[in-house]
């Protein structure tokens, strides 16, 4: 028998999503306040008013040896930004993200950032929000497609109370982290990132991050000035990108006994730059600040530009928990204040306050180098509140991200992740709907040989079962593929005792099974007989292969009507 | 799961599954409960050490702001400005600490950054009177009168019921400075009468206020301030060399000449002074329209004055075809000619005076400076307004 009072307490499906999503909004920006202050306490903690060289040198060290051990063995998935991790758990995860992820990298960002890692704690923030929001769809049990809907819940909630631009936390999460502008999505991240930084503003004050100066343009042929911002902040943003990558490629490349150390490495490399540069540490907004009110001479931005990029590298690449959203937008304020500088100095025609060109030009770095255009336009108008600087931001930011797209296809949180062997679905993969995907057509059935075996083993198991090539590795680490021809060769040449490993080929196509049917045709044509399916959460796991016999069932059992 | 088990209206209770369902709202309804207990507490804990966090912070911005004080005040004024950067970076909101950099900054020159910080201000509390007069300055620095101007308006005019005394004078004298820098003087006279009146009584701001007035071309108000302080410090050289200035653009030889003589009596005369001195005893002996002399007296100096042009001009004709300065000569001629009878009358004599004053203008013009006599006579000229 139904109680007399349960109707009152009964909600449909959407107000009680819209109730989760600004519960979620609340807790994630209380997430990132707590963040913040857990960070700037940290930084008190660790170097007081005023350490000896010594103390600064030894703080990010040891705090980075204690990092280095919790980040391999108990936090292993809270290592840097959090920004391209969130992506992927959203696309690949259902936005599944195990609860000790968000609490790993609240702790970690604190302890790396706090002791003076040149990171910035946006990112982090992100992913702390996102894995709390996660955290309460698999605590509420809600089904996946919501506990997905949570994820840039909690994401922009979170970077709209650590930055406290709502709109562009909004943005960023539609660009960056869902990837579709048009995401129906927009409702909830909407009200989830006005109701943190109501919670963050009221806790914190409403002081804005920067006084930016007050925005004019002085001239019309002003314009050619952004032009140069634009491409030097193209440049800026490429040269940082690949340094990153290249330097994190280097770690990556280390024996593996040494990751333990790489962040304690890191952080001796710090601690020394920070003896001479102390500005570098942390998110660095005092120095953003002076730059933006003319508080540096050309000279020590120039300076700051290339310690800060170099730190930040440092610290990313050699495995610390931060993000690169707050040294992105340094550098980009001391690149568009030496630009400003520059164009006061030369005197051709009147030219704005050299503070708007650093605005301007944290807008190009990070349209650059996150490759996030509309954020970057929106923040920066969040932060002037000003008209008159969408042209030359606009100006600016679309050469930045031309030249950078230009010359490193990949942004820079996916080739992080391809680094981490997860491969995102691009936007074709994701906007293509109905057909046969890799999925429909791809075979458990896969025949693996170990590495070390034999050429003459392998050549005995092909005349067993028959096949065009062989799988090197295991279902959970392929390492490449040997065709059966090569076998046949290296057999009548006498070299039947070698290793697999030594005749495989490195060089092959793969699929991962949400890839339509035709990218499997075309790129089944460069393999020899066997198209592996990878998982996109693990490029080296392989979840099938495409041969000819699957194509031809398929296609055949479609022909025949079935 | 919610989107299986929840019906968007009412069911029957009489179906079983709708029961099911039902029950599964509910859960998930008391735990969205729990969670907003969980935020409502975490929001009191988060609270309080922010709240902790304001605190500590605070204690070191005062600590850093401290240091900052001490090293400018020893003379580490990169030291004082990057100390008074951190208090400020630790504790934002801080007006006190804000402004002292902005201080410090302006110290060491960098008055663009001084000028964003204070726009900054500005922006927060757009009536508080010292960050409009410190803008105010730095307008004027950076050559922007009218923001200036602007500015100077908002700090004396500032409604905020609590903002920070400024000390008015002070810049109302800015003000009237820089309205005169702009060639405003209806203003600036506006102002200076507002700063006469609240100036204090002090030598340094009668000097301040005389020095505007003369700016202002008030040589009256000038001489009265002028006057005021050699009323408190009698041996003052501002005031008592810019008294005797002031009582000669005025008119007033006499006083000129006693304001000069106390100078050189003082020892603070230069020699220029002293040759200033003998014009002006010269000049009070030629001088027609003195004060206290008998009408006869004043002809005779007139006539003096007249004859002295004539040789003057003789020495030094016009040259062909220079009909103004034939004209002069002959308009000198006429009125030596009438006789002394005519000239017993005072406009009569402040014709004479100004005759003279265009031929040695006219000479001056062609053949070089006048000697001692003629300095007197333009002296007498000017003073008595015939010059101008």
């Amino acid at each position: 028998v139904k109680p007399a009072w349960t109707p009152a307490w009964r909600l449909r499906e959407s107000q009680l999503f819209l109730v989760l999503t600004i519960v979620t909004g609340i807790l994630a920006g209380l997430s990132a306040v707590l963040f913040s202050l857990g960070i700037n306490s940290a930084k008190f903690l660790f170097f007081g008013t005023s350490p000896s060289m010594l103390r600064t040198i030894l703080v990010p060290t040891l705090v980075s040896l204690l990092t280095g051990v919790l980040l391999l063995k108990v936090f292993k998935d809270s290592r840097g930004s959090g920004v391209p991790q969130t992506t992927a758990a959203f696309h690949l995860r259902q936005g599944v993200i195990p609860a000790r992820v968000p609490l790993g990298k609240f702790l970690m960002g604190i302890l790396c950032i706090g002791s003076g890692h040149s990171l910035g704690r946006e990112g982090p923030s992100v992913q702390i929000g996102a894995g709390l929001a996660s955290a309460i769809g698999q605590w509420l049990r809600l089904p996946r497609e919501r506990i997905k809907s949570l994820v840039p819940v909690g994401a922009s909630a979170a970077l709209a109370a650590a930055f406290n631009t709502p709109v562009a936390a909004v943005l960023f999460t539609l660009e960056e982290i869902i990837a579709d502008l048009n995401a129906p999505l927009l409702g909830s991240t909407v009200i989830a990132s006005v109701a943190a930084v109501v919670v963050a503003r009221s806790l914190l004050g409403n002081e804005p991050l920067f006084h930016v100066p007050e925005y004019e343009l002085a001239h019309p042929a002003e314009l050619l000035i952004y032009v140069v911002l634009g491409v030097v902040g193209g440049l800026a943003s490429l040269g940082f990108t690949k340094g990153l990558l290249r330097a994190r490629a280097f770690f990556q490349g280390l024996p593996p006994a040494t990751r333990m150390w790489q962040p304690a490495m890191g952080g001796l490399v710090i601690g020394v730059l920070l003896v001479f540069f102390p500005e570098v540490a942390g998110v660095g907004y005092e120095s953003v600040d002076q730059a933006l009110n003319g508080g540096l001479m050309m000279g020590a931005m120039v300076l700051l530009c290339v310690i800060k990029g170099g730190a930040t590298i440092v610290s990313y690449s050699s495995g610390n928990a931060g993000g690169i959203f707050a040294p992105t937008l340094f550098l980009g304020a001391m690149v568009g204040g030496v630009v400003g500088l520059g164009a006061q100095n030369i005197d051709v025609f009147p030219v704005g306050d050299p503070g708007a060109y650093a605005l301007v030009g944290m807008g190009a770095l990070f349209a650059g180098i996150i490759r996030a255009p509309m954020t970057s336009v929106f923040m920066i108008f969040e932060l002037t509140q000003d008209y008159q600087i969408f042209v030359p931001l606009m100006v600016a930011n679309m050469i930045s991200l031309y030249i950078s797209r230009r010359y490193q296809p990949v942004p820079v949180y996916h080739a992080l992740l391809q680094q981490d062997h997860v491969h995102l679905p691009s936007s074709l993969v994701r906007q293509s709907v109905g057909g046969w995907r890799a999925g429909d057509v791809m075979s458990d059935d896969m025949r693996f040989v170990e590495p070390h075996a034999t050429v003459e083993s392998a050549f005995a198991r092909l005349s067993d079962v028959p096949a065009p090539c062989l799988l090197v590795g295991n279902k959970d680490h392929l390492l490449g593929i040997v065709a059966t021809e090569r076998l046949v060769e290296e057999m009548s040449a006498g070299r039947g005792q070698q290793p697999v490993a030594s005749v495989m080929s490195e060089d092959w196509a793969h699929v991962h099974a949400d890839h339509a049917i035709d990218i499997v045709l075309e790129r089944f044509g460069r393999n020899p007989g066997v198209l592996p399916v990878l998982s996109r959460a693990d490029i080296h796991a392989v979840k099938g292969v495409v041969t000819r016999d699957t194509l031809m069932r398929v296609f055949g059992r479609k022909a025949a009507g079935g | 799961m919610i989107a299986s088990s929840m019906p968007d209206e009412p069911a029957s209770p009489s179906k079983p599954k709708t029961d099911k369902s039902l029950s599964l709202v509910q859960r998930e309804v008391a735990l969205i409960v729990v969670l907003c207990v969980v935020a409502v507490v975490m929001f009191l804990a988060t609270r309080e050490l922010a709240g902790w966090h304001r605190a500590t912070a605070t204690r070191a911005a005062i600590a850093w702001y401290d240091k900052g004080q001490a090293l400018l005040a020893s003379g580490d004024t990169d030291g004082g400005v990057a100390a008074l950067r951190k208090a400020v970076g630790a504790d934002r909101g801080n007006l006190q600490f804000t402004l002292a950099l902005v201080r410090a900054l302006r110290g060491v020159n960098r008055d663009e950054e001084a000028w964003h910080i204070l726009q900054g201000l500005r922006e927060v509390e757009p009536e508080h009177a010292e960050i409009n007069s410190r803008l105010a300055r730095l307008a004027a620095r950076r050559g922007q009168p009218d923001m200036a101007v602007r500015y100077y308006n908002h700090a004396l005019y500032s409604t905020e019921p609590d903002a920070e005394p400024i000390d008015r004078p002070q810049v109302l004298a800015e003000l009237a400075a820089v309205l005169l820098d702009q060639g405003d003087r209806a203003s600036a006279a506006d102002v200076l009468s507002m700063l006469a009146r609240e100036a204090p009584a002090d030598v340094e701001s009668h000097l301040e206020l005389a020095r505007l007035y003369h700016r202002a071309g008030d040589h009256a108000g000038a001489l009265s301030r002028y006057t005021a302080a050699l009323d408190g410090e009698p041996d003052n050289r501002e005031a008592v060399l810019g008294a005797a200035e002031a009582a000669l653009a005025t008119g007033d030889l006499v006083l000129a000449r006693t304001h000069l003589r106390a100078a050189v009596a003082a020892g603070v005369a230069s020699p220029d002074t002293a040759d200033q001195l003998a014009r002006v005893e010269r000049a009070v002996e030629m001088d027609p329209l003195s004060e206290r002399l008998t009408m006869t007296e004043r002809v005779r100096r007139l006539v003096a004055g007249l004859e002295w042009a004539a040789g003057r001009a003789g020495a030094c004709q016009p040259a062909e075809g220079d009909e103004a300065g034939r004209a002069l000569g002959g308009e000198l001629d006429a009125f030596r000619a009438q006789p002394r009878q005519d000239l017993r009358d005072t406009d009569v004599l402040a014709d004479g005076l100004r005759l003279i004053l265009e031929v040695e203008a006219d000479v001056r013009a062609r053949c070089g400076e006048p000697d001692a006599t003629g300095e007197a006579w333009i002296l007498i000229a000017r003073a008595r307004g015939a010059g101008r």
